[in-house]
């Protein structure tokens, strides 16, 4: 049901599915409210994000981000990206996740199998800048007794 | 009812419809006699004996005709009203068309979570008691596929450093073994491709579990018990309903929830996105993707079994 | 002891008089019938348990799904078929020397069968709803599944072995020789149907792949071959017990073929084992760990080893006293063969066929199994019921044989007659003689 609202207001791809929009989850959107200005040579500018994603030689906050107009992500390139198409920006360097996520082998779909296919972002399952999941305990214990 | 010999004279009936009939009588009215006869008992547990009654009689659901789908399925529902008090639904629906499920397992993918599994026994309505599950996720060290060497019983944080996972459950095979065997025919492929058993029909001789490679199949050794607050009310009749002592019962891809569109409850709870699910037939789907590109493998496929579940890795 | 009663015909005084038969007897055949009935009482009162508890009540779970019953039912399908080793030559090669022997090995058959159809019907799940098997009201899935192959089989054996006796000792109740264009053809279907019975059952097993224990082309003739060893090593048990208690009379030669059949048959049985073991072990694969399992243990799991090699050590023991003519022919040594033939492979195809078959299971764990005591005294329960149909067969067969029981109605010239003559229209001079006499009467 969830699914089906989302639809209407959800990006649409060449391919036939859905993806479910990134902006309504995130918490400071847009960034202009805090962001007048060109950032700067400035540090730490959110402390509580720490970034543990590839190495400070590959990236860093403004790689992804860049310094100017802070609505959108920023492609390699320099082009914008919406936070909405996040899977662009992670496809840059993952494109073989991207690939398969296209295809439905990478990922989780939302909608059930016989619905119009909706999936999500990268930003769905993974925390942009700590992407690698964690370790947990299993939700039961084995049925077998020794 | 028409006066039944009325019926059988009127018009040609032949000797399966004509003993249904028999027997409908038969059961009707022995039913009738025997519950009537007891002036003490409440209206309740009349129709409670009487539906007992007519439940015990009940012909094989794959020869069923609608009406008597409808009839059967109702009877559930209200033997459950009377016996417990609830409201359950129990759904007859048919395969779709055009439509033959497959499922994927990304082994890549699997953390050993088994949050496939929670929500595997609380969609199909195991038994608590005993633990019934469907679902087995085994624990393989790095480098070793072998099946006997792997671990099924691991209980700490996961994924375990230098591990891999794999979940087994029914593949829905394509070519069964379990079906050719039952010697009633309790068990079949439905045209959509799940292989279903007819609790009502199954007499309980195990031999199907004999004959499955692959460990899908749980037997009810004893009454299986489900607390009142976690039974599941949306049921189908060849699958999540509950069962009774004494049949054989196994992963039915969530027959109550794909007739309808949804996915398995494992999918739907498997937070890493390692299993998929969907319509073999239809080209566009995500199964077909992954089995044509990605480098997908069944297990013991020199059984000759053709599961309908396949393995692959990123 | 007849009852002349002329009013009543052939038929009901056949079986008003069996019925005075077997409630008439000595001391030890009321306790020994008493003594089965409360082994029968407590074996339903050990499957009254099983009833209300459902099948949680034995030692069986997911992974092995088959226990005691299933094994009692496989060896007692062989005891059934080999009463076709004394059918065989009696009828068919008209052997006078098998003549007494048949209709007991016949009993014996009727007995196991009887047997094996109760053991399947305590372990299935849904007792009541057994009438699903049966055509047009329920579904019998044949020819594509081989438990509904193994169901008309049994059923027809019993049938076939009901008949047969029947038709023989209600000649013989009536003075009359058995007509052998009635009984040959069954004779010959019987025969036939034994040797298929039990490869149908062996089937049932072979024909899985999911169990690559059973799943190898020597499981059928291996049946055979221990069937053939066990099942007239019963009867020989049983022959030599007639003797000992009843006037029933057994020749030694009789005893004596058969004994040779059961040598024949225990040696073919251990090359059978030896081929077995090689497969298995030269070069060890995982699709011999149930082998490995049952033989040496497996992963600290030995709970049948001791088992596999007791029966072993019986069966080499006994294989081997029995290959030795002069230790063969001496009743003692014979005997004791005999038990330790019947025990060591009641335990093999009991312990050592069914249950390995099923460790590990298809995805490597070993979860054992041994029966609960409901399984035991269930079982203990259908043995005496066995017991109990053979003894009431053999206490309605034997005094007709013997020429005690003749129909009244019958004509004294042809009770006469019918006092000396046994089968195939060959007389024989009173019982216990060797005398061949074609043609001519006592």
């Amino acid at each position: 049901m969830t699914a089906l609202l989302i639809f209407l207001a959800a990006t649409a791809l060449a391919d036939n599915l859905t993806v479910r929009p990134r902006t309504p989850e995130i918490v400071h959107y847009p960034c202009s409210t805090c962001h007048k200005d060109n950032l700067t040579g400035r540090r730490n500018p959110h402390p509580n994000i720490a970034l543990k994603h590839a190495t400070e030689a590959t990236l860093t906050c403004r790689t992804c981000h860049g310094n100017q107009k802070m609505e959108s992500l920023l492609s390699l390139n320099g082009k914008p990206i919406a936070f909405d198409d996040a899977y662009q920006l992670c496809g840059q360097c993952h494109s073989t996740q991207l690939k398969d996520w296209k295809g439905g082998a990478h990922g989780k779909r939302l909608s059930g199998w016989a619905e119009p296919r909706v999936i999500q972002n990268c930003t769905g399952c993974h925390n942009p800048h700590a992407p690698a999941l964690g370790k947990r305990w299993p939700a039961t214990r084995s049925s077998f007794k020794r | 009812m028409n006066n039944p010999f009325q019926i059988l004279q009127d018009k040609p009936v032949d000797r399966r419809t004509a003993l249904e009939m028999a027997v409908g009588m038969l059961t009707a009215g022995a039913g009738l006699a025997l519950t009537s006869c007891n002036p003490i008992a409440s209206a309740e547990s009349k129709e409670k004996a009487q539906l007992n009654w007519q439940e015990y009689f009940q012909g094989n659901f794959r020869l069923m005709s609608e009406d008597e789908k409808t009839t059967t399925v109702e009877r559930l529902e209200r033997l459950h009203e009377l016996n417990t008090g609830s409201r359950i639904n129990v759904a007859k629906s048919g395969p779709r068309e055009k439509v033959l499920f497959g499922y994927a397992f990304n082994i890549s993918k699997c953390r050993g979570y088994m949050d496939c599994v929670r929500a595997c026994v609380k969609e199909n309505n195991q038994d608590r008691k005993n633990d019934v599950r469907y679902i087995r996720i085994h624990e393989h060290k790095n480098g070793q596929f072998a099946f006997e060497e792997a671990n099924d019983e691991f209980f700490h944080d996961v994924p375990a450093a230098g591990h891999f996972y794999i979940g087994t459950q029914c593949f829905h095979c394509q070519k069964p073994p379990c079906v050719d065997v039952c010697p009633v025919s309790a068990t079949w492929m439905e045209p959509d491709g799940i292989v279903v058993v007819d609790y009502n029909w199954c007499i309980g001789c195990r031999y199907c579990m004999a004959a499955c490679p692959y460990d899908a199949r749980r037997f009810n050794w004893a009454d299986p018990m489900v607390p009142a607050e976690e039974l599941n009310p949306n049921q189908h009749y060849l699958g999540n309903r509950m069962r009774r002592k004494g049949v054989v019962e196994k992963c039915t891809f969530c027959i109550q929830r794909t007739r309808e569109g949804a996915n398995p409850a494992c999918v739907e709870a498997c937070p890493t996105g390692a299993r998929v699910f969907g319509n073999l037939l239809d080209p566009d789907s995500e199964i077909r993707w992954i089995l044509k590109n990605k480098k997908v493998f069944r297990l013991k496929e020199d059984l000759g079994t053709e599961p309908k579940f396949w393995y692959y890795m990123d | 002891m007849n009852e002349p009663d002329r009013k009543s015909g052939p038929l009901a005084s056949f079986f008003r008089e069996g019925l005075a038969e077997v409630t008439h007897g000595s001391r030890r055949y009321h306790l020994w019938m008493a003594s089965l009935t409360f082994l029968m009482c407590c074996g339903a009162f050990a499957y009254s348990v099983q009833i209300r508890q459902g099948l949680a009540a034995t030692g069986m779970h997911d992974h092995v799904s088959w226990g005691l019953y299933i094994s009692n039912f496989t060896f007692l399908v062989g005891v059934a078929a080999a009463a076709v080793v004394l059918v065989l030559p009696t009828y068919v090669l008209n052997d006078l020397d098998f003549a007494q022997a048949v209709l007991i090995g016949e009993a014996v058959a009727v007995a196991s069968v009887v047997m094996a159809i109760a053991f399947v019907v305590v372990d299935v799940g849904g007792p009541a709803r057994l009438w699903h098997l049966i055509p047009v009201i329920g579904i019998f899935n044949w020819p594509r599944s081989m438990l509904a192959w193994d169901i008309l089989v049994l059923n027809g054996y019993l049938l076939i072995n009901l008949a047969l006796p029947f038709y023989i000792l209600f000649a013989h109740y009536r003075g009359r020789t058995p007509d052998k264009r009635h009984y040959l053809p069954a004779v010959m279907l019987s025969i036939v149907w034994a040797v298929s019975l039990h490869l149908i059952t062996a089937f049932l097993y072979a024909g899985l792949p999911a169990r690559p224990y059973w799943n190898n082309a020597l499981l059928g003739p291996r049946f055979l071959a221990t069937a053939f060893t066990a099942g007239p090593a019963l009867i020989i048990i049983i022959l030599q017990t007639l003797r000992r208690v009843t006037d029933f009379v057994v020749e030694e030669a009789t005893i004596q073929k058969i004994a040779l059949v059961v040598t024949v048959a225990a040696q073919i049985s251990l090359v059978m084992l030896i081929s077995e073991l090689f497969t298995e072990f030269y070069r060890t694969t995982h699709h011999g760990l149930s082998a490995q399992y049952l033989y040496f243990g497996l992963h600290g799991h030995n709970m049948l080893r001791p088992w596999i090699w007791t029966s072993i050590a019986m069966s080499v023991a006994a294989t081997g006293m029995l290959s030795v003519h002069t230790i063969r022919t001496r009743e003692r040594f014979l005997r004791l063969a005999c038990f330790l033939l019947f025990a060591a492979i009641l335990i093999e195809k009991g312990l050592g066929t069914i249950i390995p078959g099923f460790i590990p299971e298809p995805w490597g764990r070993i979860d054992e199994y041994f029966p609960t005591w409901v399984e035991i005294v269930v079982s203990v329960g259908i043995w005496a019921l066995g017991c109990f149909v053979f003894t009431i067969l053999c206490k309605i067969a034997i005094p007709i044989e013997l020429g005690r029981r003749r129909y009244a109605g019958s004509s004294p010239a042809g009770v006469q007659a019918a006092q000396g003559v046994q089968f195939g229209g060959v007389a024989r001079h009173g019982l216990g003689s060797k005398h061949h006499d074609p043609g001519g009467a006592g």
